[in-house]
């Protein structure tokens, strides 16, 4: 009834193992009780719970994101204390515990904070950005938050019961496979992986169905903001190159459970097919990842500099190069596993080449900057951080491409050095950036600047530190995944790292004390226009935060952001006529699937097939039922309409 | 403008549809139950077959033509063809170019070669 | 693609046409087409997953070790019946569309049922045809190769599987709601579902059953 699930499975086996348990547990004990103490249930019913509207499952997405950012963050702490640790000794993690601390680590802060993080932030800005109501499919848009949730859930739960997978955020066989690893570790990344990127493939056609049918008349392709473009071209990579993650791992939990050989190292299976497989969507998850977060920017660019973006269709076309590009590289993660020169060298002269858009996207960002009048928000702090940072990373990603040179940092720490010089200055700069950015029309209050640039020092100079010295280290040989080290040589430089880390802890608690500030005296920065930036972008046009339809009058476009180009012009905005609104219904059941989801995941891992049976029977029968919905929308009058903007009277634009 | 849910297709495209998909489905069939072709050539008129088939059916079945589907389905569709291409041709490409450098023979001539599973 | 919606002699002369052109307002053809676009987008993400199952079995054709061969255990005659079968039941999912969209639910209803008993004809025969390569020790755990025939072959099983829940779902909603437009909506998106898996099953035949007897 329990499948193999054993008291065995509770952490009492290790300090640690038991502290990460309690940890999580406890905090979410103690979410449970505050909801309960403070009577909030009703609240979180009606306005999470049971939500459509994009801009809630935004702000949900990005908390998951900046919860799991802390939990990541943590693994991130405990890998640089134990490679200094054991430079000269032991270190303090047992056993296989480290290596469970890098695959957590890499598989929460890809999957489960940098993806809905993005998820988030486009959820709540895009359809605004358009003149739109929503997005195209809101019961979906629920149904891939709450499938991530459970996914999420997994990944949690996997703290408490049982233990994660150590073969890494790759999953590589014939380590991950049965006979090497029978335990439930892979099993949890390999459902983790399986769900979310069912949720994720979900956001993706959604994204694209909204930009093609939802944006404000007049708004042809070529005028919409860079943002959009970024997450149509990164909507269609998730589109592209989930599938194949999906393929990966379920024939990788075939092998697992049914004994088939697909990645055997016998009766002709073939393993090196799982890494070219799981790359062929690895290396375009990178580009969905950091496609958005350049889209970021390039608003937060042109709004701080109070012009266009320069070279908009250029950006335009970068963009898409990008995206198709993105796709012909993924031979570069293995190119140490025995291909020919000739595949070899192609691969390689692909990857450079993917360098020539993004190097066009700095010096478009930097002309948008020349002879404008820049102010320097927070956002821009994280904006012109990124542009140093980043393009470091991106000349150490030209070397690696470079096979020879490869050959020598594969799967060293210079490598980590390159991709987390990628994913941080790139990806979560950006998002953060974003986050600053956009905080005040989500909520009607700005984010304190001071801790904010706090915070982005914190985090510029914690990463600095903590990964130059990885260049450094990879190049003396110290490789990647290493829990000990037992070379005096590296301590100073690991010492270092460790600092870095430290300082980056210091941006984290800055993030945490902004909100907290920001919270505390909302009353004094209180958004009231709605426009707190002189935005260029539709977004700004309506109050602080939103009515729930966004728009009472949907917008008329004739340019590029035409929000500044009404202001400019001195005049309002053109609106098709006013009419009565149509809001989908909220209702509970995806949240109902996601749960099914978590129940379903965690059933197959543990071995529980009764259980399993039954998640999805109850997963199935929602969707079927679902099906005879037919009328999922309801009506707010012209009156209800107007009624719900005075409500937000003196905190919109001014130009409805 | 009917949207595509509320047009009623045409009786004569299922009929065409149906015998050039017969006809398409019978050829090679019958090739490999009673013909006498070589393999290599026989695999690629196979092949040609599927693909017009493939076109058959789009065209007659799902009613894929300029008017009767959106012209964003159809740049989709163009994509996820491209891509599946690339990523089907890409993988054999590569995966058999590691095969023919695993076999027995080729660890003699190349020497030292412990790259082994690089990850 | 949908603009605004038909009225007076337009309409007239798009019904003669298209029966049930009439049905819905401008807002709701907006709403079901791009129910209609995301579908076609969804399609297209299954044709990358079925691309990489291609891609994974001819891989894996190289995997046979000292396992059965298909030569040996494939069936000509089988994926004959299996590919009639299929292609018949594309054709009369045609005619549930052109029943229904000409206003006419029992017949819709009808070739509903018919198309059900090919596509569970399908599946019967598929099923046997797995257990008889089981039994003739060809089954997944027997080497790469047939790992990868079943993955490939099998998850278009499945779809077919879901395929057919979806039609007997529509047959409940033809009965319970009638010919709506959400219905019809619904409809084409099960029809678009079912057509492309027989687009599919030609790449099985052309690619997996033809050559593997000619192996």
């Amino acid at each position: 009834m329990f499948g193999r699930l054993t008291f065995d499975s509770l952490p009492f086996y290790s300090i640690i193992a038991f502290g990460g348990a309690a940890i999580t547990v406890g905090v979410g004990l103690a979410i449970l009780a505050i909801l309960t103490w403070f009577r909030l249930w009703g609240w979180l019913w009606r306005n999470y719970l049971t939500t459509l509207d994009h801009k809630r499952i935004g702000i949900m997405y990005v908390v998951v994101a900046l919860v799991m950012l802390v939990r990541g963050f943590i693994d991130a702490l405990m890998m640089r204390g134990q490679q200094m640790a054991s430079a000269t000794g032991h270190g303090f993690l047992e056993g296989d515990h480290f290596q469970q601390v890098f695959s957590a680590h890499g598989t929460i802060m890809i999957f489960f904070m940098a993806t809905p993080f993005m998820a988030g932030l486009v959820n709540f800005v895009l359809p605004l950005q358009l003149g739109a109501r929503d997005v195209a499919f809101p019961f979906l848009n629920a149904l891939s938050f709450w499938l991530t949730a459970g996914s999420v859930g997994l990944v949690l739960i996997s703290l408490v019961i049982g233990v994660f997978s150590t073969a890494g955020w790759v999953g590589y066989p014939p380590y991950s496979g049965i006979e090497r690893n029978p335990g439930v570790g892979v099993d949890y990344w390999i459902w983790a992986l399986f769900i979310s990127g069912f949720a994720t493939t979900m956001t993706g056609i959604n994204f694209i169905v909204t930009i093609m049918r939802h944006r404000a008349p007049g708004m042809t392709y070529m005028r919409m903001p860079i943002f959009v473009w970024t997450v149509l071209c990164s909507s269609v990579i998730i589109l592209i190159a989930f599938p194949a993650l999906t393929v990966a791992v379920a024939l990788l939990g075939l092998d697992r459970l049914f004994l088939t050989h697909f990645f055997t190292a016998d009766h002709g299976g073939n393993l090196m097919n799982f890494t070219n497989m799981f790359w062929m969507w690895g290396h375009p998850e990178v580009y969905l990842l950091v496609l958005p977060a350049f889209g970021v920017f390039s608003e937060v660019v042109a709004t701080f500099s109070g012009k266009k973006i320069y070279g908009y269709s250029a950006m335009v076309k970068a963009t898409v190069l990008i995206m198709f590009v993105s796709m012909l590289v993924w031979l570069h993660h293995f190119f140490t596993m025995g291909a020919s020169a000739t595949v070899n060298a192609v691969f390689g002269i692909s990857t450079m080449i993917i360098g020539v858009p993004t190097g066009l996207k700095v010096f478009n960002w930097m002309f948008t900057m020349y002879r404008g009048r820049v102010r320097f928000h927070v956002s821009m702090y994280w904006t012109l951080g990124f542009m140093v940072l980043f393009v470091i990373g991106g000349a150490t990603g030209v070397m690696h491409a470079i096979v020879p040179v490869d050959y020598n940092t594969h799967n060293t720490a210079f490598l980590v050095a390159h991709f987390h010089n990628m994913l941080v200055p790139g990806v979560l700069f950006g998002f953060v950036a974003g986050y600053m950015y956009w905080f005040p029309k989500a909520f009607g209050f700005t984010l304190n600047q001071k801790w904010g640039i706090r915070a982005f020092w914190g985090w510029a100079i914690g990463f600095t530190l903590a990964f130059m010295p990885l260049y450094a280290l990879g190049l003396m040989g110290l490789p990647r995944r290493t829990a000990e080290i037992y070379n005096p040589d590296f301590l100073p430089l690991l010492i270092v790292a460790f600092i870095g880390a430290l300082c980056v802890l210091f941006g984290i608690v800055a993030l945490v004390v902004q909100l907290y500030v920001s919270i505390r005296d909302r009353a004094q920065n209180r958004d009231l226009t709605g426009d707190p930036w002189d935005g260029r972008t539709l977004e700004w046009s309506i109050p602080s935060p939103p009515p729930a339809f966004n728009f009472a009058r949907i917008p008329i476009v004739d340019q590029i952001d035409p929000f500044a180009a009404a202001k400019r012009a001195g005049g309002k905005m053109q609106y098709e006529p006013a009419g009565p609104v149509e809001l989908p219904v909220p209702t509970i059941v995806p949240m109902v699937i996601g749960v099914s989801g978590f129940v379903l995941s965690f059933a197959a891992v543990w071995y529980m097939w009764w259980l399993f049976v039954l998640a999805a029977l109850v997963m199935l029968g929602a969707v079927i039922g679902r099906s005879f919905v037919d009328n999922n929308e309801f009506r707010m009058s012209q009156r209800e309409v107007d009624a719900a903007l005075r409500g937000s009277a003196g905190r919109a634009g001014g130009v409805q | 403008m009917i949207p595509p849910y509320l047009q009623r297709p045409k009786l004569p495209d299922y009929a065409y549809g149906f015998i050039l998909a017969v006809v398409l489905t019978v050829i090679p069939f019958a090739l490999v139950a009673y013909g006498d072709m070589s393999k290599v050539p026989a695999l690629i008129l196979i092949a040609a077959l599927a693909a017009l088939q493939l076109g058959v059916q789009l065209r007659y079945f799902m009613h894929f033509s300029t008017h009767r589907t959106p012209a964003e389905a159809r740049w989709a569709f163009g994509m996820a063809l491209l891509m599946g291409g690339i990523f089907l041709g890409g993988c054999l490409w590569v995966m058999t170019d590691l095969n023919h450098r695993m076999m027995p023979g080729m660890m003699m001539q190349t020497g030292a070669m412990s790259s082994g599973m690089g990850h | 693609m949908t603009g605004a919606t038909l009225r007076g002699a337009e309409l007239r002369a798009a019904v003669a046409e298209n029966p049930m052109a009439g049905l819905g307002t401008a807002a709701s053809h907006r709403v079901h087409s791009e129910r209609a676009l995301g579908f076609w987008v969804y399609l297209m993400s299954d044709t990358i997953i079925f691309a990489v199952l291609f891609a994974n079995y001819g891989v894996l054709t190289f995997g046979m070790a000292d396992g059965p061969t298909p030569h040996e255990m494939f069936s000509l005659g089988r994926a004959a019946q299996e590919t009639a079968l299929l292609l018949l039941s594309s054709l009369t999912f045609g005619m549930i569309s052109y029943s229904a969209l000409s206003g006419q639910k029992d017949r819709a209803l009808l070739w509903l049922i018919v198309t059900m008993v090919l596509g569970a004809g399908f599946l019967a025969l598929e099923l046997t045809e797995f257990r008889e390569l089981f039994a003739k020790g060809a089954g997944p755990q027997a080497s790469g190769f047939w790992s990868g025939f079943f993955a490939l072959v099998g998850t278009h099983g499945l779809h077919v599987a879901v395929g057919m829940i979806m039609m007997a779902v529509m047959g409940v909603q033809f009965v319970v709601k009638g010919l709506t437009e959400p219905v019809l909506s619904r409809l084409y998106r099960v029809g678009l579902f079912w057509h492309f898996l027989d687009l599919v099953w030609i790449g099985i035949f052309s690619f997996v059953y033809l050559p593997g007897v000619l192996s």
